[in-house]
């Protein structure tokens, strides 16, 4: 019972300690003026952007403590992202689940089409409240 | 004897309460059903439609659930003699509270017995809860009606 507590708490230690997270922006040829906005964020560790012609989505990675802020960070780099893309709508968020779906479209590598219809989800699931 | 010394004596007689040792335990025993609860929330976020912000319910009501499960099953009352205030201060101790007076007087009949006494201890977080929910959603629509703020 001991040994088996001690080697699940070095679990969870060991766990921990990875967290380099990636920067990547899908599809790569277009992140020219978006990636040096989200260089000079100092309250963020990583982030994981998708683009096409009407929507920019950015799910970031915020430093432990500066999680208090969420929203007004949120708020923050989506105030300067539109002022570089006024024409696109953005979403900047936090979340997790929106991180995962960003993430699964970049390993699908999805076309246009699918893009635009799993853009649309992730956009819907965000103004869920209830 | 005057109150003074009496009261020395019951402090030198009465058995010590291991404050750290308790605390300790409540620590890890809150710990351990909060980092459950942070897994079946990653569980509805992965396999379901809910974000951060919306898988809080359900994940409440299931720990609430798994509380109940364990409870009358008697699980519950042993993880609560060893955590003390870990045990019932998450959520699950809410339904632990509903399911015990439920268990408590079931000898009394179903209805007066325990439908009547079922929220005798959490009802009353029951009612605190819908009703300041009322107000609050009350005043706030009160003022988006009026235009000082918004959604």
């Amino acid at each position: 019972m001991k040994k088996s507590v001690i080697v699940f708490l070095m679990v969870l230690l060991l766990g921990a300690c990875s967290n380099e997270k990636e920067k990547v922006i899908f599809p790569s040829d277009n992140s020219t003026s978006l990636k040096p906005i989200m260089q000079k964020q100092d309250s963020i560790y990583g982030y994981k952007s998708v683009i096409n012609e009407e929507d920019i989505l950015v799910a970031i990675y915020i430093n432990r403590f500066d999680r208090f802020n969420k929203t007004k960070i949120e708020k923050k780099i989506t105030k300067q992202i539109e002022k570089q893309f006024p024409e696109k709508k953005v979403l900047v968020t936090g979340d997790q689940k929106i991180m995962w779906e960003v993430e699964s479209i970049i390993e699908k590598k999805l076309k246009q089409k699918e893009l635009k219809k799993s853009i649309e989800k992730i956009k819907l699931l965000s103004k869920e409240e209830t | 004897m005057d109150q003074q010394q009496f009261q020395k004596i019951i402090d030198e007689k009465n058995p010590k309460v291991p404050y750290f040792m308790n605390i300790l335990k409540a620590f890890i025993v809150g710990g351990i059903i909060c980092t459950i609860g942070q897994l079946i929330t990653f569980f509805y976020m992965r396999f379901f439609p809910f974000t951060e912000g919306t898988a809080s319910n359900p994940t409440v009501a299931t720990l609430v659930f798994i509380a109940m499960l364990l409870t009358g099953t008697g699980l519950y009352k042993k993880i609560a003699q060893f955590g003390g205030a870990g045990s019932a201060v998450p959520v699950t101790g809410f339904g632990n509270a509903v399911i015990s007076a439920a268990i408590e007087h079931k000898s009394e009949g179903y209805v007066l017995g325990v439908g009547g006494n079922m929220f005798k201890l959490a009802g009353s977080v029951i009612l605190f809860g819908v009703l300041s929910a009322f107000v609050v959603a009350l005043i706030k629509t009160i003022l988006v009606n009026i235009g000082v703020v918004s959604w």
